[in-house]
């Protein structure tokens, strides 16, 4: 098959899955929602389109197809830095900002620590000599997917301080995680320039590269253009940001991320740029999500029992800093100690991150943070479709 | 204006400092077109955007950006990249044969179909005996015709001809496209245009034929050659009925989704034309047509096509001004210049001819050859073609002079169109 072919596949699939995504006659079983609003279905269509089963995306095609993937890198980094607008979160109660945080840090540490301590001890060779696996493991381990909260809330009309405040954590903690994921790559990158040989350069360089690309963006989105050049742009600005990223071997999500924030503080551009992304969001969705099932390289033997412990101590991680926000954080209403269980949704951003480690650094290290991604998104989709509908009855939020 | 110039320089000098950084390595000339291609939309637009200050159509600046950063001048973009990036040109390509279609109106045609047909008809003539009688006249001025038999300079010099009553239907899209002009001057040259694509390649497959003995010195003229041009012909048609057929149940039936249906159709057309060796464009002109005039569903589809088109016909323009051979162009600017005027004569003067034999307005005897200069993909095909067809020195010699040519020809085209659209006052958009 030629990459055309390839993705002509991979456009007819996205468009049959944009036509059915989220479809309220297909949620109503309610064992069966979180698998599918998680996604689950695209990331089995792509297994059965890949090189695991029926080879009609094979290996050549998805290795053809990666600029594309690291577009819709590129997308889900620039949506989500224009959401931080600091006017808008400011309008939060102070401590909002202050308990996401230290949830995510402190789901961060535990998985850090836990994934650290196992696979220096019983793990692959390949990963134990790779401390920067682990650490973006552990990044996209300490993000929350909004999507099944924002579901939950909307469908159920839920109104109440604890809805408010997950929308809020669920939409704001993956920052720590790009953060670090950016800081890593910058780190751990290789080969060295004449000019730019040490590890604080490079991160220095991709903060810099980013805010000139969101200055001279909002310089220019000062300007009226219409509907169709402002999408023009916006493509322009994904491509070429997440391209710079790709050719600097620097993250792509973590620069159209400092790009959107540059962005995002300025009201009125934001806007309309915020607009067309909105456009393109479940297509670029489901095109990662199929693509992540078309190049899932599961090494069954070697991982199975490293995702099982991923997926263990990211519940542990994310319960404890849902516990130790919680307790130590007030945000003005009694927040109940299992709070974390709201916060185990998984999804977009953390693919994102994992396709970005698997682009740069492949082999069994990318096999094995994507492997531990896609079985932790449909293991924890599943799992918050219901615990987030339990803790917000206990709460009295839902009836 | 000043923030749009101010950007542009920005985001070049940016791209200077990032492309001075070389990694090599695996992958890095797809990371690097990658970067690229961003690069070469926003500064591609913005230049388009400054030069319709000065009342020129915005594809020139998209040209000129992409030959002021392609490998030849500030080389930006290398010409590997460019190589990279040219894989969008079939989709761009059948996208704007998708829309000539579209815009293709037999109720507004059947009017002007005796002075279409008379044109195209005018224009190959005179184009063909200008070029033949200028190379048989002056063939000791092209060097590598110097030493040559007089069948030997007849079959350049029809040859010549041939690759030069070609234009391209994507500059004519783009200008109609940006001017929003409509009336009888912009439906002729519609008209001409999409005609005249289907007849072009006929034409230069019958003259090649015969040609090429002549310069190779064989004995028999190989007329299956023509027959299995006529045979792709009638095959590419009768495919891109069904296109339109099926593009008109989706736009009938399912209506979502419509850019991600169309880039995904079009796509799957265009593997299937590879694997039965069919003409892309016109598969998509003939849907474009059946669309247009076989239902209703001609405004939605145009409607869909302008969602995506504008990132599109911008890379595409902006990449091929960064292909065009510049250093070619230097080393045969002479005789290109001459080949450009001879085109320009034989344009006007069949065009003027069809005119005055139909009693046609003033506007299309004065101001019609304007929209047939441009040349770009469809020249540039054939002009290869000619290089397989005949190899050695004198089809590189044809060859790299047309290809000479097309630079000149491509730079004038869009700017001479949207005068003669100005000029003929049918232009709608407030430019």
């Amino acid at each position: 098959m030629t990459p055309f072919l390839g993705l002509l596949l991979i456009l007819v699939t996205t468009f049959i899955g944009v036509r059915f995504f989220g479809r309220s006659t297909v949620l109503k079983a309610p064992l069966l929602s979180g698998l599918i609003m998680s996604g689950v279905p695209y990331i089995l269509i792509g297994v059965i389109l890949g090189p695991r089963m029926f080879n009609f995306l094979n290996d050549d095609v998805i290795i053809h197809l990666k600029p594309l993937i690291s577009m819709a890198i590129g997308w889900v980094g620039l949506l989500f830095g224009l959401q931080l607008r600091w006017r808008n979160i400011r309008r939060f109660p102070g401590n909002y900002v202050l308990f996401t945080s230290v949830q995510s840090l402190v789901s961060f540490m535990i998985i850090f620590l836990g994934m650290g301590a196992i696979l220096h001890f019983i793990g692959h060779p390949s990963l134990r000599s790779r401390p920067e696996a682990i650490l973006i493991l552990a990044a996209l381990g300490s993000m929350t997917a909004p999507l099944s909260i924002g579901r939950i809330i909307i469908e159920k009309k839920v109104k109440g301080r604890l809805a408010h405040l997950l929308q809020f954590v669920s939409s704001l903690d993956s920052i720590w995680g790009i953060i670090i994921a950016g800081i890593t790559m910058a780190i751990y990158h290789s080969p060295a320039l004449r000019w730019i040989s040490g590890q604080w350069q490079w991160i220095l360089l991709s903060i810099i590269i980013s805010i000139v690309i969101g200055v001279i963006f909002r310089f220019l989105f000062s300007t009226r253009f219409g509907q169709d050049e402002t999408f023009l742009i916006v493509l322009g600005l994904i491509i070429f940001s997440s391209g710079v990223g790709f050719y600097l071997r620097l993250s792509p999500i973590f620069i159209t991320m400092v790009v959107g924030i540059t962005m995002a503080q300025f009201h009125r551009e934001t806007d309309k740029v915020m607009r067309v992304l909105h456009m393109a969001e479940k297509p670029t969705y489901v095109f990662l999500l199929v693509f992540a099932g078309a190049s899932w390289n599961f090494h069954f033997g070697e991982e199975i029992l490293l995702i099982v412990a991923f997926i263990v101590i990211r519940f542990l991680g994310k319960y404890a800093g849902g516990w130790i926000s919680a307790r130590r954080i007030d945000c003005g209403f009694p927040i109940p100690r299992n709070v974390g269980k709201a916060l185990l949704s998984f999804g977009g951003v953390s693919l994102a991150l994992a396709f970005n480690f698997q682009l740069f650094y492949g082999g069994f290290m990318g096999d094995f943070l994507m492997s531990a991604t896609i079985l932790a998104i449909l293991f924890f989709d599943e799992y918050t479709a219901v615990s987030i509908r339990h803790i917000l009855q206990r709460q009295g939020e839902l009836t | 204006m000043n923030r749009i110039v101010v950007s542009a320089i920005l985001v070049l000098l940016l791209m200077l400092f990032l492309t001075r950084i070389d990694f090599g390595g695996d992958g890095h000339v797809m990371a690097e077109s990658m970067m690229a291609l961003g690069f070469t939309l926003v500064v591609a637009y913005l230049a388009g955007k400054m030069i319709e200050r000065f009342k020129l159509p915005k594809i020139t600046g998209y040209l000129i950006a992409g030959i002021l950063i392609g490998p030849y001048f500030l080389n930006l973009l290398s010409v590997e990249v460019v190589k990279n990036l040219q894989l969008i040109d079939n989709i761009a390509l059948s996208l704007i044969a998708l829309t000539a279609g579209g815009e293709f109106r037999f109720s507004a045609i059947k009017k002007q179909l005796r002075l279409i047909n008379s044109a195209i008809f005018w224009q190959i003539i005179i184009v063909i005996l200008l070029f033949t009688a200028f190379v048989l006249a002056y063939f000791k001025k092209i060097s590598f015709l110097q030493n040559e038999s007089f069948l030997v300079i007849l079959g350049a010099g029809m040859l010549f001809g041939a690759l030069s009553i070609a234009k391209s239907p994507a500059t004519t899209i783009a200008v109609i496209a940006e001017t929003r002009a409509k009336g009888p001057f912009t439906d002729f040259v519609l008209g001409v245009t999409v005609f005249k694509d289907v007849v072009v390649v006929i034409i230069f497959s019958i003259i090649i034929a015969f040609a090429k003995p002549m310069i190779m010195r064989e004995e028999q003229i190989q007329l299956i050659y023509v027959l299995n041009v006529f045979i792709e012909i009638i095959l590419s048609m009768i495919f891109g009925i069904a296109a339109g057929g099926i593009i008109l149940l989706y736009l009938k039936y399912i209506k979502e989704q419509k850019v991600l249906f169309l880039l995904g159709f079009i796509i799957f057309c265009i593997e299937i034309s590879h694997i039965f060796q069919l003409e892309v464009i016109l598969i998509f002109m003939v849907a474009g047509i059946f669309v247009q005039n076989f239902s209703r569903a001609g405004q939605p589809l145009i409607e869909a096509i302008e969602e995506v088109s504008l990132p599109i016909f911008v890379t595409f323009f902006a990449i091929a001004g960064a292909s065009l051979k510049l250093p070619v162009f230097l080393e045969n600017w002479k005789l290109a210049l001459y080949l450009v005027t001879l085109r320009l004569i034989g344009t006007y003067l069949g065009t003027n001819i069809a005119g005055r034999v139909n009693r046609s307005g003033d506007q299309i005897k004065k101001y019609g050859w304007m929209g047939f200069v441009g040349q770009a993909g469809l020249t540039l095909g054939l002009a290869t073609l000619t290089l397989k067809q005949i190899p050695g020195p004198i089809g590189i010699g044809i060859s790299t002079l047309i290809i000479s040519s097309i630079t000149l020809n491509q730079i004038i085209g869009p700017v001479l169109f949207k005068f003669s659209l100005h000029k003929s006052g049918e232009v709608r958009a407030n430019n």
